[in-house]
């Protein structure tokens, strides 16, 4: 049987300070899997790993919260403001060497009928200080197809330390 | 030699808008788990919905959901039992802003099994643009059956909108 879940782009930064984005993603598929191991080169104690599409960068993002510090469990709303972050990131003061992985599946993202969704589930635990698990339910307002994807290691400012690394999967719902 | 697959689609179902709820029957018992993934709203006049997943149409009052989920504001952990549907995600209904559907997946691991009994771990998203939630669900089905037949159900038997994407895959250990 052929392959249904295939690797679309591997990619690691070079140097630190880069964004990551990726463009003509193929429309052949039905889902995309995306995998991030990464870390910001913020300086503060912790970042906020951002994700937008098709370089929109107007108010049509939101996101639901749902996060776990070790301590307690709190959720929360981010809404007309650009971009929107899918999740804690560990920055450049914490534990060395330590990265963030990331989770996020987009169900049919080449539909243009309809706006676009992803659940994501972000782990940032470093070994030390207050760390996070959550996950996000993301929302894209557009019926555009999703053919570019765009991160950022805090908000918009800033980029990843090297060797943050992405991985992208198409998923095809016939064999 | 090509890889083998081992991330097979058994079976993809489509909402056009007529009478639609999606059943997955005569799954093969040749994977070594399942997964569900969704892209769906319902066409329940409510702003919020519910998703239930059936196994092999089992209405009788055993299973058990625990749930946790963030609603914006705050997070929330909730059990139930004691009825033939159990909670797997919220969806929008047809009072939500027209175009959002929610996304789910959910791992249902050893499901040809007929030895232990069966759980369900779906994660939904589900943001409605200034409300909507977040949430992390398992449902225990106790039975030792093997799942040969998956129901997605809408609350109260509501259709799924045009435009619901249902996909149910095999995975192979091996």
């Amino acid at each position: 049987m052929a392959n249904t879940y295939t690797k679309i782009l591997s990619a690691t930064i070079s140097s630190s300070g880069q964004n990551i984005s990726v463009t003509n993603i193929p429309q052949t598929f039905n889902d995309l899997v995306v995998h991030i191991s990464g870390r910001t080169d913020f300086g503060g104690a912790i970042g906020n790993l951002a994700m937008w599409f098709n370089n929109d960068g107007g108010s049509l993002y939101s996101v639901t919260n749902l996060s776990g510090s070790g301590a307690t469990a709190s959720s929360s709303r981010g809404s007309g403001g650009f971009p929107q972050g899918i999740g804690n990131v560990n920055s450049a003061p914490t534990t060395a060497n330590v990265y963030t992985s990331s989770s996020i599946y987009i169900p049919n993202y080449s539909n243009t009928s309809n706006f676009k969704t992803a659940t994501v589930e972000t782990v940032t635990e470093n070994n030390s200080g207050t760390a996070y698990a959550s996950m996000h339910g993301f929302l894209y307002r557009s019926t555009n197809a999703i053919q570019h994807m765009a991160f950022n290691g805090n908000q918009v400012t800033l980029g990843f330390l090297a060797p943050t690394s992405l991985t992208i999967y198409g998923v095809k719902t016939v064999a | 030699m090509p890889a083998e697959s081992t991330y097979d689609p058994i079976a993809t179902a489509t909402s056009t808008g007529s009478l639609f709820q999606p059943s997955f029957q005569s799954i093969p018992q040749t994977y070594t788990d399942l997964v569900l993934v969704t892209y769906c709203r319902s066409a329940q006049a409510v702003t919020s919905s519910s998703m239930f997943l059936l196994p092999n149409n089992d209405t009788s009052t055993n299973k058990s959901c625990t749930t946790l989920y963030g609603n914006g504001s705050s997070a929330i952990s909730s059990r139930f039992t004691g009825s033939p549907f159990q909670f797997s995600g919220f969806v929008p209904g047809a009072s939500a802003t027209s175009g959002i559907f929610a996304s789910s997946i959910t791992h249902i691991p050893n499901y040809s099994s007929t030895t232990i009994l069966k759980s369900m771990l779906t994660r939904t998203a589900t943001d409605l643009n200034g409300s909507g939630f977040t949430s992390l669900n398992v449902v225990v089905w106790p039975s030792t059956s093997a799942i040969t037949r998956l129901d997605v159900i809408n609350d109260g038997y509501n259709n799924w909108a045009n435009g619901s994407v249902f996909t149910l895959y095999g995975i192979r250990a091996a």
